[in-house]
C-alpha cells in the first residue's frame, strides 16, 4: 500500500484562483517546495503515470520513505493539507498513513487492527477478490435460550466477501444476474459523503467531470432498486460514517448536497450532536421515500460507524432480524416491523420544510 | 494543455469516431447484396421439417440442488461437466446418466465450467476472479473434498468464460469482467497473453463469452456487454484482428461455426447473428418477429455438426432450433412436453454431434438424441 502525497503538491496549479499559471523555477509561494523534494515528487509521478507501480513499491518503500516523510512535513505540503476540501481524490485516510510513514515503511511493520481498518479503499485495484469469515451476528431477540442449556451454542454464520469489480460498481453490472435469489440486498451509503465529489461516470448527462458522490450513490441504490433480478427482494440501507458526518455537519451545510436542498432543521440546537440527528433522519427520510416511489415498499435503514466493530455486529443482527420478519410476513395476519423495536418510520418529519 | 482544452480535444475526436464508424456501417451496407436465407430461397432450398420425434429428451440428469448455469462436454468419450448455483461442479457419463464426480468450490458462484481435451482436468471460473483447475484423477483430501490442483489468478473481475485450447491440456483462454482475454499457460500458472485492458485496445465492457476455433486454435472469438464481438490471434495480443458491430445489446455468447470461418453470437437485443471471420460482413440476423414486444435475450447457443442447425436459449424458457440456412424456426425445444421448467441457461453438442445436452435454471441437465431416422445434422 502507497499513498502519493506529491498528487496534492502537482494539484496547487489549481488551488491559485483563476487560471493557469506557470511552474518555473523561479515561483515562489507557500506551496513552493525545494528542487530535490520535487525532483522526488515528479519521478513518482513519472512512475504512477506508467502503471508501473508494482515495479518500484513495495520493494522500495523502505527505501524512500524517509523522502516520504521529509516532503509529508515540509510546510508546503502542509499549507496544502489544510485546503484538502478542495482536493477531491485525496483519500481520507491520507494524514493517518503518511504521519506515520516511516514505520508503516519498516520490516518490522505489523498492521494493527486500526491500521487494517484505515487502508480500505487505498490498496491496489488487484488486491484480494474474495475471503471467507465469520461474524457472531445473533440476535438478542431471537431465542437464546434453548431447553437444553448444555447443548453447544448454534455455528457462526460464514460470510463470504467478493470485491467483483476493482473500480468500484457501474451501470453496467452483469454479474448481479447471479444474486436474483438473494434474501436481502444490504446497501451501504456514507454519509459524509454528502459534500464529496468524484468522478462522474462516462454516461452521466450532464457531461460535467466531477459529480456530487451522494447523488452517485443515490443513483447507484435507484439502479439496483428498479433492477428486475430485485424486484421482490427486501432491501436493507446502511447508513455508514455517522462519526465524520457527526463533525462534518456544522461546518458543511447539508444541501451542498441538491438532493437535499429542502433540509430545514429545527431551531436552535443546542450541540452538535442534535443537527447531526436530525440531518440522519432527514438523510433516512430521503432514502425511504425515494425507495416507496419506486416499490411501493419499506426501506430498512441502520446507522453505523465502520471503524466501530460493534456497530456492525448491531448491523448484521437487525439485517438477520429482516430476514425474520420477511419470512414471517406472509404467515403473519399483522403487519410486521412496525411495532418493533427497530422502527424508524418517519413519514412526516418535522425536519422536512412544508411545502 | 488546461484541462477544458484536452476535454474539447477528446469531444472533437470522439466525433471523428463516430462518424467514421457511420462511413464504415454505410459502406457495408452498400457491399451486402444479401443476406444468408435471401442466397438460400433464390436458390430454391426449403427449411428442414423437425416433428417432435426428431429431437427426444433420453436422458435427464438430476442431483444439482441449484440453478445449472454452465456446461461442457468431453472430446471424446460422453461425459459432461456442469456447474450450479449450488457451488458445485458435477461430471457425469451422458450414456448412464452415473455422476463420477461432484466437486465442492471454494467459491460458490461459480459462472463457467470447460472440459479439458484430455478430460483428465476441469477449469471453472467465476466471482472470485480466478480460474480453478481440478485434477479429476486427484485423490480427495480428508473431507472427501477434490483439491484444487491449479488457480489461475490475475483477473481484476468475474471469469464469466472458460475454454481450452484444443489438443493441449496446458493452455487455456478466459474471459473476464474486467474487459479482457487472457491465454493461461496452467502448468506454469502465468499469462501468456492478455487481449485488452488498460493500455490496449480492447473490449470497452465485460467480456461474457469466449470461443476457439477449433480448425485453427489460434483464433478465437469473445462476445461483450460493448455489443461487439471481436476476433483476436493469439500471436498478436495488442489489438483485435476484426471487431463486429451490430448487436444492439450485450452479446451473451460467441460460437465458432462448425467450419471455422464463421461464427454465431447471441444477445440481449434478442437476436443471433452470424459473422463471417474472412470478410467482418454480418451474414444473417436470427430474429423472431414477436407483435409488438421485443424478444427476450438470448442466452446460450450452440451449432449442430454440419451447421444446419443453431439451437438457441431465451430467458423466457424457450429453446429456438433454427435452420441456419433459411432464418426459420423448425422447432422449439423450450415447448416440448418434458422439456425443462426454467429457462435453458447452456447448451453444448457432443463431440459427434449425435447429441445435445441443455443445462437449465430448473436445476437439472437434459440429453436430447436426434431421432428416427434422421442422420445427425
Amino acid at each position: 500500500m502507497f499513498i502519493n502525497p506529491v498528487v496534492k503538491w502537482r494539484s496547487f496549479s489549481f488551488l491559485h484562483d483563476g487560471g493557469e499559471i506557470d511552474l518555473d523555477e523561479t515561483t515562489q509561494c507557500v506551496y513552493s517546495i525545494n528542487p530535490r523534494l520535487k525532483h522526488f515528487s515528479d519521478w513518482l509521478l513519472d512512475i504512477i503515470a506508467t502503471g508501473d507501480l508494482d515495479a518500484f513499491f513495495p520493494a522500495a518503500t523502505r527505501e524512500y520513505a524517509p523522502l516520504v516523510e521529509e516532503v509529508w512535513k515540509d510546510p508546503a505540503i502542509q499549507e496544502t493539507y489544510k485546503r484538502r476540501d478542495e482536493l477531491h481524490f485525496l483519500p481520507d485516510v491520507a494524514e493517518y498513513f503518511l504521519s506515520q510513514a516511516v514505520e508503516v515503511s519498516g520490516n518490522e511493520y505489523e498492521p494493527s487492527e486500526r491500521d487494517i481498518l484505515y487502508a480500505e479503499g487505498v490498496t491496489q485495484g488487484n488486491g484480494l477478490a474474495f475471503i471467507e469469515f465469520s461474524l457472531d451476528d445473533r440476535s438478542p431477540m431471537s431465542e437464546a435460550y434453548t431447553e437444553n442449556v448444555e447443548a453447544p451454542p448454534p455455528p457462526l454464520t460464514k460470510y463470504q466477501l467478493i470485491r467483483v469489480n476493482a473500480k468500484g460498481m457501474n451501470e453496467g453490472c452483469k454479474w448481479v444476474e447471479m444474486f436474483e435469489d438473494v434474501r436481502v440486498v444490504v446497501f451501504c451509503v456514507a454519509l459524509s459523503d454528502y459534500d464529496q465529489m468524484w468522478v462522474a461516470p462516462d454516461n452521466s448527462g450532464s457531461g460535467a467531470l466531477l459529480q456530487n458522490k451522494m447523488i452517485q450513490s443515490k443513483e447507484l441504490f435507484e439502479t439496483m432498486v428498479r433492477h428486475p433480478c430485485f424486484k421482490d427482494t427486501p432491501f436493507v440501507l446502511i447508513l455508514n460514517k455517522y462519526d465524520l458526518f457527526e463533525d462534518k455537519v456544522n461546518q458543511a451545510p447539508l444541501s451542498a448536497c441538491e438532493w437535499f436542498n429542502d433540509f430545514s432543521p429545527v431551531k436552535p440546537h443546542h450541540n452538535n450532536q442534535s443537527l447531526a440527528h436530525q440531518a440522519y433522519f432527514y438523510v433516512a427520510m430521503k432514502f425511504k421515500d425515494l425507495y416507496a416511489s419506486i416499490t411501493g415498499r419499506k426501506l430498512f435503514v441502520w446507522q453505523a460507524r465502520a471503524r466501530e466493530r460493534v456497530t456492525i455486529d448491531e448491523a448484521f443482527k437487525y439485517i438477520r432480524e429482516v430476514l425474520k420478519w420477511d419470512e414471517e410476513k406472509e404467515e403473519t395476519y399483522y403487519g410486521g416491523p412496525e411495532d418493533s423495536f427497530y422502527s424508524t418510520d418517519m413519514s412526516s418529519s418535522p425536519y422536512v420544510r412544508q411545502e | 494543455m488546461s484541462v477544458a482544452e484536452l476535454k474539447e480535444r477528446h469531444v472533437a475526436a470522439s466525433e471523428t469516431v463516430n462518424s467514421l464508424r457511420e462511413c464504415l456501417k454505410q459502406k457495408r451496407a452498400s457491399l451486402l447484396d444479401t443476406d444468408v436465407a435471401g442466397y438460400a430461397k433464390s436458390q430454391g432450398k426449403t427449411p428442414l421439417t423437425f416433428g417432435p420425434t426428431d429431437l427426444v429428451c433420453c436422458r435427464t440428469l438430476q442431483g444439482h440442488t441449484g440453478k445449472v448455469y454452465s456446461l461442457d462436454w468431453t472430446s471424446e468419450k460422453n461425459r459432461i461437466v456442469s456447474a450450479s448455483q449450488d457451488g458445485r461442479l458435477i461430471v457425469w457419463n451422458a450414456l448412464t446418466s452415473q455422476k463420477t464426480h461432484a466437486i465442492k468450490l471454494p467459491c460458490a458462484w461459480v459462472m463457467t465450467c470447460a472440459f479439458s481435451p484430455t478430460g483428465q482436468s476441469v477449469a471453472c471460473g467465476g466471482l472470485d476472479s480466478v480460474c480453478s483447475i481440478f485434477n479429476l484423477n486427484s485423490l480427495c483430501d480428508k473431507d472427501g473434498n477434490l483439491p484444487v490442483s491449479r488457480t489461475l489468478s490475475g483477473h481484476k473481475g468475474y471469469v464469466s468464460s472458460c475454454q481450452y485450447v484444443p489438443d493441449e491440456d496446458t493452455h487455456l483462454i478466459t474471459g473476464s469482467g474486467d474487459q479482457t482475454c487472457v491465454l493461461w499457460d496452467i502448468t506454469t500458472g502465468l499469462r501468456t497473453s492478455v487481449f485488452g485492458g488498460e493500455f490496449q485496445s480492447g473490449h470497452t465492457a465485460d467480456v461474457l463469452s469466449v470461443s476457439i476455433n477449433q480448425s485453427n486454435s489460434r483464433l478465437f472469438v469473445s462476445g461483450s456487454c460493448d455489443a461487439t464481438a471481436r476476433l483476436w490471434d493469439t500471436r498478436v495480443a495488442s489489438r483485435a484482428v476484426r471487431t463486429f458491430p451490430g448487436h444492439e445489446g450485450d452479446v451473451n455468447v460467441v460460437k465458432f461455426f462448425p467450419d471455422g470461418n464463421r461464427f454465431g453470437t447471441g444477445s440481449d437485443d434478442g437476436t443471433c447473428r452470424l459473422f463471417d471471420i474472412r470478410t467482418g460482413h454480418q451474414l444473417q440476423v436470427y430474429h423472431q418477429q414477436h407483435g409488438d414486444n421485443d424478444y427476450p435475450p438470448v442466452k446460450t447457443i450452440a451449432f449442430s455438426i454440419s451447421g444446419r442447425l443453431l439451437f438457441a436459449g431465451y430467458t423466457n424458457g424457450d429453446c429456438y432450433v433454427w435452420d441456419t440456412l433459411l432464418a426459420k424456426v423448425v422447432l422449439n425445444l423450450g415447448s416440448l412436453q418434458n422439456s425443462h421448467e426454467a429457462q435453458i441457461s447452456c447448451l453444448g453438442l457432443s463431440a459427434d454431434g449425435s447429441a445435445l445436452c441443455t443445462g437449465s435454471w430448473d436445476t437439472n441437465l437434459k440429453i436430447w438424441a436426434f431421432g428416427g431416422h434422421r442422420k445427425i445434422i
